[in-house]
């Protein structure tokens, strides 16, 4: 027996979704007010290849969120010594002669000087002698009348230390695969909470981060609309992408064929060229040579750009048996001293 | 394209599909004369009725990775690998594409953060197209000349109506004669003229019957109805020769119209179980959709249209 197979134009039809793809998220909360700043830099590259995101294939139109997992990076904070698998912080922190603000050297923790230019008077440092001080003695004013202000000043940088330890060694091992904001990721390790957060502060501030169409720019001429245009440069081939433009302004890029061959990898410079030889270029980020690759479903590093700076508080408190000169013990009496520094952490 | 499957009671769709024959009262206004009745369950959920559209429960993720992924009153979209509800393939294609506008890529939709909204919207827009299909049988229409003027500017029932008619004519035209269907019964017919058709409501109709040894070549009326009640399409009918060899066969509507003489008053079309009927959804995204630098798609002329065929199949 057969059977019509039968097209009915006329029950064609065509509607609009209600519903707004949505991107936007909050932002992290800010951290608090603290009581001095130190400076740390560090190589974007080291920071990029700890934290990934993972796109599902678009398999799954439920699940909302992205997959997150971070690699071992022990060196996100620590000295030269440091290796992605090995914590070294014991020549971190140094007494800055330099009193700028943003006093950032790269691998190095800066307290910067407070107004002398030299290595003598580091601001935290200082700030942590002061209250020391105002404990002790009643005064700010009293350091001086410490007689092992250098040993005190020694400890303070020994705390630093051992609490950039304490961060670097939240990178002891891979973690993950968790979606963004599950339960598995809130009960995670905090390496994986620290990914959501940059995943997420990106996608609230920079959102482009995660666009094909970052950072182009105008090459040769200028370029016009064009659909499946052929990619150049860069280690991938037989990628095509889609452009819009409105006069010189890029509305948007779109990929249309995934690279056939070889890998794009981030860094390269692609150009993308329309019918009339004009070309837009862009230096590609993770995202985007995942994009030009097709590779959005396996763990790509988050578009962490040289340039941002990640906060910590490190939190200074006096030893636990220190007294006043009445022989109080200070934490005994509730007089104890602490001090919060705000360790901003740029990469580069 | 990606294609969605709804399956629905042939006798849902035979009941609104009409021929009318002019019972041979003109011999050159070359046409039958098609009308439909109200059917606004030809598409709808399992409170659909004749008189009321209801599609609210229609548009269904499946489990089901296969092909021909067909249930009665649900429009299925078959899972694209994961054997789950969460990966509709209709659905998974228009979100990459979303994505794919959005961020350049159509992996990004976990980039998203409102993924199963925009799935339940997704399955609202091809519900509210369902509902305007069956809005198209909202009340009886014709009757026309297939063909004609009137039929080409009337309601889309009865356009449908009529590619339904020249479809079956130009595949399976023996649907629309007395031979169809005919096998055979006991011994093995032999030609005869006015033999006696038994079975079914009605009585008296006789037929002749040509035959090539096994082969049935033709039958056609002698003598339609004379008594009983009207033959009903699904009867079976019996056709004796002089030998006691029989033919018998399972009528359709035309058949009936046939056998009735009835042919001259709106018969339905012979729409047949397994039949399937096509039409394309289009599905749009938001009007006020954004990229990332807040550029709006439509705008931009980086606006998502995807279409997805709809498969209606007869059970």
């Amino acid at each position: 027996m057969s059977n019509l197979d039968l097209y009915l134009s006329e029950l064609d039809a065509t509607a609009l979704i209600d519903t707004q793809a949505a991107f936007t998220v909050s932002s992290v909360a800010a951290a608090p007010s603290t009581n001095g700043t130190l400076y740390y830099q560090q190589a974007v590259s080291q920071w990029q290849r700890v934290f990934l995101l993972t796109s599902d294939a678009s398999v799954n139109v439920i699940d909302e969120s992205v997959l997150l997992s971070t690699l071992q990076g022990q060196n996100v904070l620590g000295d030269s010594s440091a290796t992605t698998s090995s914590t070294s912080c014991s020549g971190l922190y140094t007494a800055s002669a330099s009193t700028a603000a943003d006093n950032y050297t790269t691998e190095l923790v800066n307290d910067s000087s407070t107004t002398l230019a030299t290595t003598a008077d580091p601001a935290c440092n200082l700030d942590f002698q002061k209250e020391l001080s105002r404990a002790v003695f009643g005064t700010p004013l009293g350091i001086d009348l410490f007689n092992n202000e250098a040993a005190i000043s020694t400890s303070f940088g020994n705390a630093i230390e051992t609490m950039c330890t304490a961060i670097a060694n939240k990178f002891t091992s891979a973690a993950g695969t968790v979606p963004a904001g599950s339960a598995a990721e809130a009960s995670g390790v905090d390496a994986l909470k620290v990914c959501n957060k940059i995943y997420q502060q990106i996608m609230a501030s920079f959102p482009e981060r995660y666009t094909l169409m970052h950072n182009a720019a105008a090459g040769t001429g200028t370029m016009t609309d064009g659909n499946g245009l052929a990619v150049t440069g860069g280690s991938g081939t037989g990628c095509t992408v889609d452009v819009r433009m409105t006069s010189s302004v890029i509305d948007n890029i779109t990929v249309a064929q995934t690279a056939t061959g070889g890998a794009f990898v981030k860094g390269e410079t692609i150009i993308i060229t329309d019918g009339a030889s004009n070309t837009l270029t862009i230096v590609i980020n993770s995202i985007q040579a995942a994009i030009l690759n097709g590779t959005l479903n396996t763990a790509t590093e988050l578009p962490i750009e040289a340039g941002d700076i990640f906060n910590a508080v490190l939190t200074v408190k006096n030893n636990a048996s220190q007294t006043n000169v009445a022989g109080k013990v200070l934490d005994t009496i509730g007089d104890n001293v602490v001090r919060t520094y705000l360790l901003k952490m740029k990469v580069v | 394209m990606y294609t969605l499957y709804y399956q629905q009671s042939v006798t849902d769709w035979q009941r609104v599909f009409l021929l009318t024959s002019d019972n041979s009262v003109n011999v050159i206004d070359q046409n039958i004369q098609v009308s439909t009745l109200q059917g606004q369950n030809v598409i709808g959920d399992s409170s659909a009725t004749t008189s009321n559209t209801s599609t609210s429960e229609l548009y269904t993720p499946s489990t089901s990775t296969s092909v021909d992924n067909y249930t009665t009153e649900l429009i299925n979209d078959s899972s694209r690998t994961s054997g789950t509800t969460a990966d509709p393939t209709c659905n998974v294609d228009f979100q990459r594409e979303l994505s794919r506008a959005i961020f350049g890529s159509p992996v990004g939709i976990d980039l998203f953060n409102n993924e199963a909204a925009i799935s339940a919207s997704f399955g609202d827009a091809i519900e509210s197209m369902s509902t305007s299909i069956a809005n198209k049988f909202n009340s009886t229409s014709g009757a026309v000349a297939a063909g004609s003027t009137a039929e080409a500017s009337g309601a889309d029932s009865l356009k449908i109506c009529n590619k339904i008619f020249q479809q079956i004519l130009t595949s399976l035209p023996e649907r629309y004669t007395l031979k169809y269907n005919a096998s055979a019964g006991s011994g093995t017919m032999t030609d005869g003229t006015g033999l006696t058709v038994t079975g079914g409501s009605g009585t008296g109709a006789t037929v002749d019957v040509l035959m090539t040894g096994s082969i049935v070549d033709n039958i056609t009326i002698v003598q339609t109805r004379t008594g009983g009640t009207p033959y009903v399409k699904g009867e079976t009918i019996t056709i004796t020769d002089g030998a006691s060899n029989t033919l018998t066969i399972v009528i359709n509507s035309i058949q009936a119209g046939i056998l009735n003489g009835t042919l001259d008053t709106p018969t339905e079309l012979p729409i047949e179980v397994g039949d399937i009927f096509n039409n394309i959804f289009t599905v749009k995204n938001n009007i006020s959709q954004t990229n990332v630098s807040g550029k709006v798609l439509d705008t931009i002329g980086g606006n998502v249209e995807r279409t997805y065929l709809l498969k209606i199949k007869m059970i």
